[in-house]
């Protein structure tokens, strides 16, 4: 079942009339959890054993952390082992893929079958999860959770157990043990995130894939003296895809856990409109950045270490983040270059604050945001340049011709040759350019009270409008092949 | 860097954001007097909340309709709209199933010959589970006293599914809930929402769209009067060595494609009793002769003991339609031209007049309409052979 898919819809739906027709906490816990395995089961059917099996792993580490009373080492030893379990379950799930197309050749010459392992949709965010509330049980922040439907709903919940957001155990636990009254509101606003996402992943972000694969599937057709600057173009338009794709897929999950009058984190910030790649890292993936933050930055010694150890850690932590997206080694530039950035950025701040103090520029222009918005931007695109190739060889071949100058192919119907048709390329830059402006907007007023404070007239065409868009401007159906959400295979 | 806590001009709860959910204590007292309906919902937000459910869907139905392509009475896939043509209850004899169906039986060649009104409402490669809501939805507007139906459908493997055609079959049905039935019990389940929302299946057209598509209401009217019919003017010389079909003899235990149809067909023969129609199996003619008498042979027999009124009327047989050419009257290997589905259509006139009693309405003044279209009809065909040549 694809989440931007009519199916979920009406299974949401479902979902949520059942919700409020029962009774009790319990009960409903029962029906989100059944739902939960039931939505897992259909995304990922082979492997459903391993989201059950990280289940128990975590349900029983924290019983087993709570067992060892106050006794701080106990529990910081118990959390220990149970990570570990869970580590490598995450490593051999995510890796062993890479590893068994390196060992197959060796098992088939001694007669042995082949190894076939595939990745569990989510592992990576359900394990960090699992993960985080190990650690917050050895802490003493959260209690161990007692009451095994309940958390194995935490883990499994449905919205948020294909890619996310990794909740806070602190925050979501007590959220789950509570009844939820049917709010007309939430469910309006529930709604209007869950119509916003599948704009933001039917008219921009699965269209612009197509582009995008077309492309970067054989960038040595470009050339940088030649059209070299179609390189470019489809690296922004990746920069676009998978911000749509991954925030709309957000959007989705959050409204959808509104309707149950559940709250999960943000995961985006207007990420595009930040002015450094520090703050771009702000914005983007909050979740994995707050966790990446809590669990290895500041047990590395995050920021209250000497210079060099500071930019190590911070290097680590990119490392390490390229290293979860992926096995291959362009995941591993692209964690590595971002961290670079920053680490430069930091140390060559007082070089650029004393230019900006020489030349008598004002940093508070909106010229000059406008500039740092858009060099952030361009470092961030050229990183996702590794993020997206097909290999490292690509990305280095795209990297210097993607800035050719070559303008010519933006108006002599070259962009028309690349899977998508001009119509559809108007509609796909029309509705690009409406998600961020929307977003904007959404900087200087809150938004959701602003569009309620608006007449019904007003407010219906809108929504009405905002359907139509998603229903018959979207890329879905029948002649397309659906492509998942790009965050699923994480 | 990003493990820094971050700078915030607010507190994160109250960032402005698309997302976040609004910060509004603004109940309006008088409100909490009202009646309230379902989830202590006040009536007025439930019926507003209808209201907005209702203006999507029709929002939805006329994208729909704009988006869906134009298929006129000429052209195969759509013969709903001339059906809707045609005045209630009045037609005798109605005819379903295949391809075979539609470019075999030609309604006014029925009505030259014995003054029978009648009407094909065949699909391509269709198959019996879709024709049963077809016979269905017949039924709501006409009482035909006879339901002919073309049997080469009995004989499709099940696992046999055009993705277009079925499109076509179920996707230009009126709205109802036959459509719907079709929809969820005869449609794979990957193409049910396609063949239930027109918006939904058609809307990548929007990029190929024209002024003519947003005439709803006008854009798949015109040649009403072939009556479903669809002729084709080629001509293709087919085998005249009869087909072991024709003298294959059904075992008591019908062989699985036909098994597989059976239920659909059961629910035919059931509609046309509860109708007072009779339900004639027919076998059009074919090259080689005979190619889906089997079936047809296969299908009486299961039907025998619980309908025993069903008929067969096998035209594929040698000598069963005089001077039938194999030469001239064929359009492909299985489909008759126009030259041939005038003969064979006399043929089957004849039939149902001798055989089912159907009046003579030639004369009457209800449908003296049918003289008109009669004239349409044949200047039509003379004008696609013409252009054939």
């Amino acid at each position: 079942m694809q989440i931007a898919s009519v199916v979920y819809l009406a299974f949401l739906g479902a979902v949520a009339i059942a919700y409020f027709a029962l009774p009790g906490v319990r009960t409903r816990t029962l029906l989100l959890l059944g739902a939960s395995l039931a939505f897992y089961y259909s995304l990922s059917p082979r492997w459903a054993g391993v989201l059950l099996l990280v289940i128990a792993v975590g349900y029983v580490g924290g019983e087993a952390i709570e067992l060892a009373g106050g006794d701080a080492g106990s529990r910081k030893r118990r959390a220990a082992v149970f990570v570990v379990a869970v580590v490598a379950i995450l490593a051999f799930f995510k890796y062993a893929g890479v590893s068994s197309a390196a060992v197959n050749p060796a098992l088939g010459l001694v007669g042995m079958q082949p190894l076939r392992l595939a990745l569990p949709i989510g592992i990576s965010f359900w394990t960090f999860l699992t993960i985080a509330y190990l650690v917050e049980v050895a802490k003493g922040a959260v209690p161990a959770e007692r009451n095994l439907p309940r958390y194995a709903l935490f883990v499994s919940f449905f919205p948020q157990v294909s890619a996310g957001p990794i909740a806070s155990p602190k925050a979501l636990l007590p959220q789950l043990a509570q009844k939820h009254r049917f709010s007309y509101d939430k469910m309006q606003s529930g709604l209007l995130l869950v119509a916003w996402g599948f704009a933001k992943k039917l008219l921009v972000a699965d269209p612009l894939g197509v582009l995008v694969q077309s492309v970067y599937h054989h960038p040595q057709r470009y050339t940088g003296g030649h059209n070299g600057l179609i390189l470019g173009v489809a690296s922004i338009a990746f920069a676009v895809q998978i911000y749509c794709d991954f925030s709309g897929y957000t959007d989705i999950v959050r409204g959808s856990a509104r309707l149950f009058g559940i709250e999960l984190l943000r995961n985006f910030d207007r990420p595009y409109f930040a002015r450094s790649v520090k703050e771009f890292w702000r914005r983007w993936h909050m979740s994995l950045m707050e966790w990446l933050k809590r669990y290895v930055y500041i047990p590395l010694g995050g920021s209250r270490v000497p210079t060099w150890r500071r930019y190590a850690n911070i290097l680590a932590v990119f490392l390490l983040s390229g290293i979860w997206h992926g096995a291959g080694l362009t995941f591993v530039a692209w964690g590595v270059l971002n961290g670079a950035y920053q680490v430069l950025g930091d140390a060559t701040a007082p070089l650029r604050d004393g230019l900006v103090r020489i030349l008598g520029v004002d940093r508070e222009t909106t010229l000059y945001r406008a500039f740092q918005t858009a060099l952030t931007f361009v470092l961030v695109t050229m990183a996702w340049v590794f993020f997206r190739a097909e290999s490292l060889g690509d990305a280095l071949y795209i990297l210097p011709r993607m800035f050719a100058p070559t303008f010519h192919v933006l108006t002599d119907g070259s962009l028309d040759r690349l899977g998508l048709t001009h119509p559809q390329l108007v509609a796909v830059v029309v509705s690009a350019l409406c998600v961020f402006a929307v977003e904007y907007v959404a900087t200087r007023t809150y938004l959701i009270p602003f569009v309620k404070r608006q007449s019904l007239p007003l407010r219906w065409s809108a929504y009405l409008a905002l359907i139509f868009a998603i229903v018959v401007f979207g890329y879905y159906g029948p002649a397309y092949n659906a492509a998942g959400f790009a965050y699923f295979k994480f | 860097m990003p493990m820094t806590e971050p700078r915030r001009t607010l507190p994160p709860h109250t960032r402005p954001s698309l997302r976040s959910p609004a910060p509004r204590p603004r109940r309006v007292a008088h409100h909490q007097n009202d009646e309230r309906g379902p989830l202590g919902l006040r009536f007025a937000t439930l019926a507003r909340s209808l209201l907005f459910g209702a203006l999507v869907v029709a929002m939805l139905s006329f994208a729909g309709l704009v988006v869906k392509p134009s298929r006129r009475g000429d052209v195969v896939g759509n013969p709903w709209q001339s059906f809707g043509a045609m005045r209630k209850n009045s037609v005798d004899a109605m005819f379903f199933g295949t391809s075979h169906a539609f470019t075999g039986v030609d309604p006014t060649a029925v009505w030259r010959t014995k003054g029978i009104p009648g009407f094909v409402l065949g699909g391509p490669m269709q198959s019996p589970e879709v024709t049963r809501y077809y016979v269905q939805e017949a039924f709501r507007t006409q009482r035909p006293k006879v339901v002919a139906l073309d049997v080469v459908g009995l004989g499709y493997p099940k696992d046999r599914f055009n993705r277009a055609f079925h499109q076509l079959n179920v996707g230009y049905m009126p709205m109802s809930m036959n459509r719907l039935r079709a929809a969820m019990f005869s449609t794979p389940p990957g193409e049910r929402l396609g063949v239930t929302l027109d918006a939904w299946l058609y809307h990548n057209r929007w990029t190929e769209l024209s002024a003519d598509d947003f005439d709803v209401w006008h854009k798949n009217a015109g040649f009403e009067y072939l009556k479903g019919w669809v002729p084709r003017p080629e001509c293709h010389h087919v085998p005249t060595k009869p087909s072991p079909s024709l003298t294959r003899e059904p075992a008591d235990t019908p062989d699985p494609d036909v098994a597989y149809h059976l239920p659909a067909l059961r629910a035919i023969a059931r509609v046309c009793r509860e109708h007072g129609a009779q339900l004639l199996l027919l076998v059009t003619p074919t090259g080689p002769p005979g190619k889906y008498t089997y079936y047809a042979k296969a299908a009486a027999k299961v039907l025998a003991e619980e309908y025993p009124n069903v008929r067969i009327l096998d035209l594929s047989a040698p000598g069963a339609v005089p001077r039938l050419s194999y030469r001239t009257d064929f359009a492909d290997g299985g489909h008759l031209n126009a030259d041939g589905a005038a003969k064979s259509s006399a043929v089957l006139a004849r039939y149902l007049a001798a055989t089912y009693r159907l009046a003579d309405h030639r004369g009457e003044p209800a449908y003296r309409g049918w003289d008109d279209e009669v004239r349409q009809h044949d200047a039509y065909v003379s004008r696609l052979k013409r252009e054939k040549r």
